[in-house]
């Protein structure tokens, strides 16, 4: 017999209440674990892939479209540019390093990235097999498609038009796998690259016989020579060309700003949760009380000092707080697990690795607080029952 | 080992209490304390165990006086020394019959020897029980876990509060038999106090309050 063993007995001697309990306790730290940690994946994600493009250079439309589509390929393209336009622009004196993209047709769900070979050096990606592509309708696959989809170097398919799979395939060009990236852990894991003329070659039939298009682009990356280029650029094109610019850092951040809000509803909710549940913790150890006095003027002749009764009816408020916790932890990520696998499948990016988040062991914290708090006066009710009168009452 | 003198205890001040009679109780003897509702039974049984504090007098446990005991003090010492066995038979109902026992040494602050209270048990015949829940126990087998919770601390004075009222004659012999025994055995002095005529018969030192 000891204490921890008597209190967590005493516990699940009243199943109603005490799971009532966890469950509000399992609800309140589960949201919680689950916000933390969804919006810190997301913001990790959105920051990670934005590393390095200063500007989005495309064609006029919802600038938070652009980014989405251009930096993290989860939107459709606003629309196509000229490449001259883009090749011109590209010669500006305030432009360290651009990168021209031509996206929206798909394999299996994946997008084709339509790009030059410095690509890979932009996003700081590495071959792990085969070669980058030397001519058109040349396919380097990044990790996760190449995973999922089970390309290799050899692999042969034909894209879809647009950006959803089962759409109208073109099967007149196909493609060729000649190379696979490296995990880059960035956004090039599920794109499928390849060259730009790819895109052209495939979209030519589109166009009369005879009739020679000019050649378009969806998007262009720039990295800045400075930061006054960050801020000057985008006017100067907005005002003098027919392509809109738009600032992914800012777009982010009136992204997190939206979605913050949601989070903060969500973590609100949380903390009533949380406030419910004490007050719930409170009123089970309470009310067991009443029917538990004879046993405490019994625990008291058997020699169990005020002190015993107190900290046993304490430890039953902090086992009962720790188990909630612990299983909230463990609620928040099996949601986790849940979300990252629609996510995955919605937009091919995956979470992964969660660990025990510093918010969270401050929540560990708060909830040892919150199980004393509650269990304090109960325990006190407990050390003072008095032996006599209980014992003649009975 | 148990004396008491000038015990006197009254629950308001100002009105007139209870007065006790002057006893000794030796090692191993027994003695019924009788009397009508109302007399002062519980209240004599209270006192001897320190769960009641007397306005006068005082009771001794070996050479101990009570009222020298403070607080947690007394407490350790009430679970070392004295077994109570109380009216009703009562447990703590999340606790299996054994962990039920073992509470006793744990609370009292003594070593929880299960060899002793596997002994005890079998004694008492409810070794096979041990891992029931006490609520699933006859009322005779709740009766005989009382006993034996009272007795696993090698008591110097056992104190029984009405162990008979609610049993028939059969059990009623048996359970008394089993404390004359178990002070015997033990070298406890037993007190035992009741309204039940029954035992007169079996016991022969009687104290009659009025």
């Amino acid at each position: 017999m000891n204490l921890f063993f008597l209190s967590w007995k005493n516990l699940w001697a009243r199943p109603g209440s005490t799971l009532l309990s966890l469950l509000l306790l399992v609800l309140g730290v589960g949201l919680i674990s689950f916000v933390l940690h969804f919006s810190e994946k997301l913001e990790n994600n959105l920051i990670r892939n934005a590393k390095g493009t200063d500007l989005v250079v495309g064609a006029k439309g919802s600038p938070l479209q652009l980014v989405l589509s251009a930096v993290y390929h989860i939107d459709n393209p606003t629309g196509n540019i000229l490449l001259a336009d883009a090749d011109t622009l590209r010669m500006h004196p305030m432009i360290k390093q651009s990168l021209p993209l031509s996206y929206g047709d798909s394999y299996q769900g994946f997008r084709i990235l339509g790009t030059d070979t410095s690509a890979l050096r932009w996003y700081d990606a590495h071959l792990k097999a085969g070669r980058v592509w030397g001519k058109s309708l040349e396919i380097v696959a990044g990790a996760s498609v190449a995973e999922k989809l089970g390309l290799e170097v050899g692999s042969v398919f034909f894209s879809t038009h647009g950006l959803v799979s089962g759409a109208e395939a073109h099967e007149d060009a196909p493609f060729k796998v000649v190379g696979v990236l490296a995990p880059a852990g960035n956004v090039l894991d599920q794109l499928l690259l390849t060259d730009l003329s790819s895109v052209w070659e495939v979209h030519e039939h589109e166009h009369p016989e005879g009739e020679e298009a000019p050649h378009q682009i969806t998007a262009l990356l720039i990295r800045c020579q400075n930061a006054f280029g960050i801020l000057a650029m985008p006017r100067q094109i907005n005002e003098n060309t027919r392509m809109m610019a738009a600032v992914p850092a800012f777009e982010i951040s009136r992204l997190m700003k939206l979605l913050g809000f949601g989070a903060a509803t969500l973590r609100g909710l949380a903390w009533v949760i949380l406030v419910v549940s004490a007050i719930s913790v409170f009123i089970s150890l309470y009310t067991s009380l009443s029917s538990r006095k004879y046993e405490m003027a019994l625990m008291r002749t058997m020699g169990g000092i005020p002190l015993v009764l107190f900290a046993m009816v304490l430890f039953e408020g902090l086992w009962l707080t720790l188990t909630g916790y612990a299983a909230g932890i463990f609620a928040g990520r099996v949601g986790m697990i849940f979300a990252g696998k629609v996510i995955d499948k919605q937009y091919h990016y995956s979470f992964t690795g969660m660990p025990w988040l510093k918010a969270e062991q401050k929540l560990l914290a708060l909830v040892i607080v919150i199980g004393i708090v509650a269990a304090a006066l109960p325990a006190w009710q407990a050390a003072r029952t008095p032996i006599s009168e209980t014992l003649a009452d009975a | 080992m148990l004396r008491t003198k000038d015990l006197t205890f009254s629950y308001q001040p100002e009105t007139p209490g209870f007065h006790f009679p002057d006893f000794r109780v030796a090692a191993g003897e027994t003695m019924l304390v009788l009397g009508e509702s109302g007399k002062g039974k519980t209240t004599l049984l209270h006192l001897l165990a320190g769960i009641l504090r007397p306005s006068a007098g005082e009771v001794w446990v070996g050479n101990i006086g009570l009222s020298k005991l403070k607080g947690a003090q007394l407490d350790r010492f009430r679970g070392r020394k004295i077994g109570l066995m109380l009216q009703r038979p009562h447990f703590l109902p999340a606790l299996s019959l054994e962990e039920n026992l073992l509470l006793a040494p744990w609370l009292a602050g003594v070593s929880q020897n299960e060899t002793r209270m596997n002994e005890i048990a079998e004694r008492l015949g409810i070794l096979g029980l041990m891992h029931k829940k006490t609520y699933q126990l006859s009322q005779g087998e709740q009766q005989r876990a009382t006993l034996a919770r009272a007795l696993i601390n090698k008591p110097d004075v056992i104190l029984a509060d009405e162990p008979t009222s609610a049993l028939d004659d059969k059990h009623c012999d048996s359970v008394a038999a089993l404390l004359k025994e178990a002070a015997i055995v033990t070298g406890a002095a037993l007190i035992v106090v009741t309204h039940d005529n029954r035992l007169k018969r079996l016991f022969r030192n009687h104290l009659t309050l009025s």
